[in-house]
């Protein structure tokens, strides 16, 4: 069923390829949302990451023409959404924090369990933002984007054993953040 | 199986994604070291914890932005198109032209004693040549009228069409680019907007036309016309937008991406 998915979104944008550019809406209901989770992971600001997804979309559009018949939509779409990202970070000054996830209301209700589930959710989006933009970008891509493991290695350019052990690094990096930030 | 090989396989491990061979190795290999166990055991909680992170979700506004994108980006490759067009018809035409300079002589010649011969005929046609102008411009200022009558009506489509119908016509006066720019500057519809850029990019050999463009860049609120806006400047090179393109770029309430696309446009006329 992943596999019919993978083919359905590359006829697509085959079709798209072909001129028929308005089936690009039918890829942005199905996409838009796990970009805009990768973007929001790493870039604080809102509306900058909705005017990348959109500039994914522009490119995708402009650069129709160099999608391959044989290529996987996903992989070739994050691989524009990667560039986009460093291009972003270029181009701003100064050079900052790149990600500041907005943190969790600290109001409201209050029974001990929530505080404590409040509490470790501010933790790890801290922990989070400490670790290497690698290996943040690299959590993300597992998480909140639905790619399986060899498309994620598609996109880094390496084998699906090297990306495990990439995450399980990335993982044991943000055990360290998270340990140093709950013990402070 | 050893310490460093449970790195590869952890997180499928966890995910319950590992078939019952490694799923059975790493589970013997746990019961036996204490390390494998704690750190698998943070790793676990953390990785199914990073499930739980409150996750915004984009906003409608973009999919708006993105169906506009994609009419404007049709509208221009129509034009393109057309462009195309007139590039291959031309390639073909120099197929034609023979290589070797005597053969090229010899129809030269040919089609200069043509011409005397045609030229001597039609010598006595002048009349109704001077007939065939004055219709041409009275069809024209038709056209001319019958455009502008569409750009006034209510319907979208109908005012986009009356804009694309404009490429076809040729020696239109100033009261008609007025209507043209008129519609740029202050039609409420963007797609709208962006077809009047379109369709000013035909007159944008005009002086006039020129100065009015610039002076709209300046007005326009929408990022989608306003960068259209600059590319047109930028493919008719005109230097006198300089100022306007900086103005743009210090604003603070212009949009980044506008903001980027007349910093490029500024590097090109640099």
């Amino acid at each position: 069923m992943f596999g019919a998915g993978l083919n359905q979104d590359r006829e697509i944008m085959l079709r798209v390829k072909d001129g028929d550019t308005h089936k690009l809406g039918q890829l942005y209901d199905k996409h838009a949302q796990g970009l805009f989770n990768y973007f929001q992971f790493q870039i604080k600001d809102r509306f900058k990451c909705e005017d990348l997804v959109q500039n994914v979309f522009y490119k995708i559009l402009k650069y129709r023409h160099t999608f391959k018949n044989g290529a996987d939509f996903r992989v070739w779409m994050y691989t524009i959404a990667r560039n986009e990202k460093i291009n972003h970070l270029k181009r701003r000054k100064p050079p900052g924090k790149e990600f500041d996830p907005e943190q969790p209301d600290e109001g409201g209700r209050n029974p001990e369990n929530e505080l404590e589930d409040k509490t470790n959710k501010k933790h790890l989006n801290r922990a989070l933002e400490r670790i290497s933009s690698d290996s943040r970008e690299l959590l993300i891509l597992s998480k909140f984007t639905g790619l399986p493991y060899s498309q994620i290695a598609d996109i880094f350019g390496c084998t699906v054993g090297a990306i495990k052990v990439r995450i399980y690094r990335a993982m044991k990096e943000l055990k360290v953040q998270y340990l140093n930030i709950a013990g402070d | 199986m050893d310490c460093k090989d449970i790195k590869e396989l952890i997180i499928e491990y966890i995910d319950g994604a590992l078939d019952n061979k490694n799923t059975r190795n790493i589970d013997e290999h746990l019961s036996s070291c204490e390390d494998c166990r704690t750190e698998l055991e943070i790793i676990k909680s953390m990785w199914l914890e990073l499930d739980n992170l409150e996750v915004k979700q984009i906003s409608g506004n973009v999919k708006k932005n993105i169906e506009n994108m994609i009419e404007s980006y049709n509208l221009g490759m129509k034009k393109n198109t057309k462009d195309q067009f007139y590039v291959t018809f031309s390639k073909w035409l120099e197929s034609w032209w023979p290589k070797r300079p005597l053969v090229q002589f010899a129809v030269t010649a040919i089609v200069v004693i043509v011409s005397f011969v045609t030229g001597f005929g039609i010598n006595n046609r002048v009349q109704s040549q001077k007939d065939i102008v004055r219709l041409k411009t009275d069809v024209n200022q038709l056209q001319q009228v019958v455009m502008s009558s569409l750009l006034d009506r209510a319907s979208v489509t109908e005012r986009i069409r009356g804009l694309t119908m404009t490429g076809r016509l040729k020696n239109v006066d100033k009261e008609f680019y007025s209507t043209l720019l008129l519609i740029l500057n202050s039609d409420s519809n963007v797609n709208v907007r962006l077809a009047a850029v379109n369709a000013l990019a035909n007159f944008a050999d005009n002086e006039y036309v020129k100065h009015e463009l610039i002076k709209s860049l300046g007005l326009q609120s929408s990022p989608l016309v306003q960068v259209s806006l600059i590319d047109l400047l930028v493919t008719i090179r005109e230097p006198e937008s300089y100022s306007t393109l900086i103005n743009i770029m210090n604003d603070s309430g212009t949009n980044e991406y506008v903001k980027e696309r007349a910093k490029e446009a500024l590097n090109q006329f640099i």
